[in-house]
């Protein structure tokens, strides 16, 4: 979707981190197109036919493109300061209110008109060449770097910390795996509980305090928070892997070195996480957050493992469905503005790119439906425009945003929609909650690549319109819970892995159902604790008698 | 030097089937996500077992009584597995088709749009929104009875037994219906669509026999071959000059293929009705689960390793004889 006018124009703004992202978002575009073309025949014609109508509306387009930034510097930057977003806001509402909106209303508006359909009504067929990607496949790119992450920590777990326990040369912390056995049965019941909960509160104030400083526009505190806790994380805990690491390896090593290696590490992390990296880099370094942390959390006694487990997962169906949760509060927040959520996401969407998993016709029952717009755009031009496409794609339904209140704020409430499953976590201790943004139809096509490439400037999540996102959160505690069997048994790693695996799998299918915003952890801990104590106390028994004389059934 | 055995074990044990794995079923998603599907089974199926092995104390020590409980499970759980399957993509439509009749829709909508932009000058709004519904509704039966007729083309051998569900599944909306409710179920419809493509079946019942086989392996397999990187090695009750993880490795080597070809060969003998094939499958699963009763002390290890190891290739030649007479392979979609 990329056009030689928008990249001039993000060249010229060398200040902005938000062009940069979007530099980096229409490469990543690029390279979806070209994963996508090898399965499918994709739309080589439809980035054609974009430039097409842009180059046929090259005023309009500019005009547009002026006053939509002018509006997202306004409203949606990283540091908002204007009066405006009050007003900005309260109109977001409304039109938030209006996407929901029978559409029935729109249908009778959708015949005005007509001139612009009979101009562009080729132009239009043409940009609808068939998008379909596999939903399959977007489940599976999350399901990926879910298994990297619990191999990572199984394998560190059964080399690193086995060692250890013969070494104990870690002079760092307190082991605590072998004190997980008090003889008391009284502290057996109620330490893991009064940790749990200590544990519990403590995530709910982060999230409390992160909801509060979103909500009320400390950004530069809250980015602050971050990048600190994230940096102390790599730093800390990245440090004294290191050190076990080379103490398994038998490795001496100065100090300074030390000290250079682990500054550059984590100083880098903050660089590929927070501003700009090759995604390689900015994968690599969450699920590197993630192993650290779960790796930290591993070591708590087994008892407090799983009550913590538990707790949290709990928690997480109140964060995320229920109304007051504060994950719920944070998505909608954004949503209001338009924003991707400040936090540790796993974005799995740029392999999947442009992919269009739901269409909204409702009139044509045939499987495949064609992929429609729903954006509109405050000038009466794009509104026009969009009505007339909205037309073409779809017969009946007409999207809302069609109908005269369009303003640039619907759109960011279309980018909204997007961000509407996400999921938050700070870093620390973040609760896990899931975000798992299914799709949206609307933004499949864009009209105009200026029109969305401003749009994702602000959110990374807009350019491509299937993503599942998968807080950080859930990644550790899934390390966790695999972790904790790795201490155990190979037998117990395996069925915990594959039922951790499952889970997310049917957490992933009721989000292709549902389309909202779920908790990834209940389901998968669930299973994964329900078959951790199944292998523990019968199948390992029963295995082991079968193994012992090597016989195979 | 236990390092080596380890490593060695493991790609005795597991190569096979992970260069199966990843050469041809991780080029697909779908079959990725099968696979996981097919070892959650096969995990059921075990803890079901061990927990009936639990239950029932007196027979704990009895291997007569272990196994072919055992092997019921497993066989239960595939059977079910396979219905699980045959409800959730018989009668779709695969992924080209379907990219096919997305082409085939855009053209056809373009060419009613067309018509429609004409008519719009000449009808009043209502009459002309009503026509449009009609025309809508017209190319729904198109659509519909196209892709019927292209699956019924492509599946003759496939038994469709499950109709009822899976249109249910694939329920049109009625002209008659709510507006909201169809555009619901439309709307969960294309969102399924590409998830829920018809795989091609004999690939996809072989990656369920590599996940469970997989998952089989790692869990038979696995704590014994963890044991191989300690100080020291250890040699078989049966044979006393054998590594004892070298045999477990050559006997779990042939039983991942095993599941491999078992799950093609009962899922294509569920579909096709030739039940002797799931004859074959359950045969082989007994005999070979009999037969490692030989590794047990004061037997011959050699009764049992090579009997399987000839099983196992008489039961790949036997899958792909089959596949081939039934030209399911030639008809890869």
């Amino acid at each position: 979707m990329n056009s030689p006018n928008i990249t001039s124009r993000n060249n010229n703004d060398p200040i902005d981190n938000n062009n940069n992202n979007n530099n980096n978002n229409n490469s990543n575009n690029n390279n979806n197109n070209n994963n996508i073309k090898n399965h499918y025949n994709v739309n080589n014609i439809s980035n054609i036919e974009s430039d097409k109508i842009k180059n046929s509306f090259p005023d309009d387009d500019e005009s547009y493109d002026g006053e939509y930034e002018n509006n997202m510097t306004s409203s949606s930057g990283s540091i908002p300061t204007d009066n405006n977003n009050n007003s900005s806001n309260s109109n977001n509402n409304n039109s938030l209110f209006n996407i929901f909106l029978d559409e029935k209303n729109k249908k009778s508006e959708e015949d005005e008109d007509s001139d612009f359909e009979s101009e562009f009504g080729k132009h239009e067929y043409e940009l609808e060449t068939p998008e379909l990607v596999d939903y399959s496949e977007s489940i599976v790119n999350i399901l990926i770097p879910v298994c990297i992450t619990m191999l990572i920590c199984i394998l560190l777990i059964r080399t690193i910390t086995m060692n250890e326990q013969t070494v104990q040369a870690s002079p760092l912390i307190h082991n605590d795996i072998n004190d997980a056995e008090p003889s008391d049965s009284q502290t057996l019941v109620f330490n893991p509980i009064i940790n749990s909960i200590i544990f519990l509160a403590v995530i709910i104030l982060s999230t409390f305090i992160m909801v509060v400083l979103y909500k009320f526009k400390f950004m530069k505190a809250l980015y602050g928070w971050l990048i600190g806790t994230s940096i102390l994380l790599l730093g800390v805990f990245g440090g004294y892997l290191f050190i076990l690491i080379l103490i398994y390896c038998n490795v001496p090593l100065d100090y300074i070195t030390f000290v250079v290696v682990i500054w550059n590490f984590s100083a880098g992390g903050m660089v590929c996480i927070y501003y700009y990296a090759p995604r390689l880099f900015h994968r690599a370094y969450l699920i590197s957050i993630a192993v650290l942390m779960a790796l930290f959390l591993t070591r708590l006694p087994e008892w407090t493992t799983w009550a913590i487990l538990a707790l949290v997962s709990i928690y997480d169906i109140f964060a995320v469905l229920c109304p007051g949760g504060p994950l719920k509060q944070l998505i909608d927040t954004a949503k209001k503005r338009g924003e991707e959520i400040p936090a540790l996401i796993y974005n799995a969407s740029v392999y999947i790119g442009m992919a269009n998993l739901e269409s909204n016709d409702s009139n044509q029952s045939s499987p495949i439906s064609p992929t429609t717009i729903t954006n509109t755009v405050s000038t009466p031009t794009k509104s026009q425009f969009n009505q007339q496409q909205n037309e073409v794609s779809q017969p009946s339904p007409l999207p809302n945003e069609s109908s005269s209140c369009s303003t640039l704020n619907e759109m960011l409430e279309d980018d909204d929609d997007h961000d509407e499953n996400q999921m938050n976590k700070t870093i620390s201790s973040s609760p896990s909650s899931s975000d798992i943004s299914d799709t949206n139809t609307d933004h499949s096509i864009q009209i105009s690549p200026d029109l969305t490439t401003s749009i994702s400037s602000n959110n990374l999540s807009t350019k491509k319109p299937s993503n599942i996102k998968l807080g950080l959160g859930d990644f550790v505690f899934y390390s966790v819970l695999v972790g904790r069997a790795a201490l155990n048994d190979m037998i117990t790693v395996c069925t915990c892995f594959i039922a951790v695996i499952t889970g997310l799998f049917l957490t992933l299918f009721l989000l292709a159902l549902l389309k909202r915003a779920l908790p990834a952890l209940p389901m998968s801990i669930g299973l994964g604790i329900l078959f951790y104590f199944i292998t523990k106390v019968i199948l390992t028994p029963y295995l082991l008698f079968i193994g012992s004389t090597q016989v195979f059934i | 030097m236990t390092q080596v055995l380890f490593f060695g074990c493991l790609f005795v044990a597991f190569s096979p089937a992970i260069a199966f794995f990843f050469f041809v079923i991780a080029r697909n998603s779908q079959l990725i996500l099968l696979s996981i599907g097919g070892s959650f089974f096969w995990l059921l199926s075990i803890l079901l077992a061990s927990i009936w092995w639990y239950i029932i104390p007196p027979m704990r020590s009895s291997y007569w009584f272990i196994i072919p409980f055992s092997i019921a499970f497993q066989e239960l759980f595939r059977y079910i597995f396979y219905r699980l399957y045959s409800w959730g993509f018989n009668n779709r439509p695969s992924l080209s088709q379907i990219q096919q009749l997305h082409q085939e829709q855009l053209r056809l909508q373009f060419i009613r749009d067309q018509q429609e932009k004409d008519n719009n000058q000449k009808l009043p709004k209502d009459e002309n929104k009503e026509l449009r519904h009609e025309q809508s509704l017209e190319y729904e039966k198109d659509n519909s009875s196209l892709s019927s007729s292209s699956i019924s083309n492509q599946s003759s051998s496939v038994n469709n037994t499950d109709q009822s569900s899976s249109s249910s599944s694939k329920k049109k909306p009625d002209g008659d219906e709510d507006k909201d409710i169809s555009e619901s179920v439309t709307d969960i419809n294309a969102r399924l669509e590409t998830l829920s493509a018809r795989p091609n079946h004999t690939l996809s019942s072989a990656a369920i026999g590599t996940g469970s086989g997989l998952t089989y392996g790692f869990v038979m397999f696995g704590s014994i071959l963890w044991d191989a990187t300690g100080p020291g090695t250890l040699f078989s009750p049966a044979c006393p000059s054998t590594n004892l993880f070298m045999v477990s490795a050559i006997l779990t080597m042939c039983i991942i293929l095993l599941h491999i070809c078992n799950s093609v060969l009962a899922f294509q003998g569920y579909r096709s009705k030739q039940y002797h094939i799931v004859a074959f499958v359950l045969l082989t699963h007994f005999i070979v689960s009999y037969l490692t009763l030989l590794n047990q002390p004061e037997r011959n290890c050699v009764g049992s390793l090579v009997p399987i190891i000839f099983i196992t290739i008489i039961s790949i030649i036997y899958t792909f004889y089959n596949l081939l007479r039934s030209d399911s392979i030639t008809k890869i979609d």
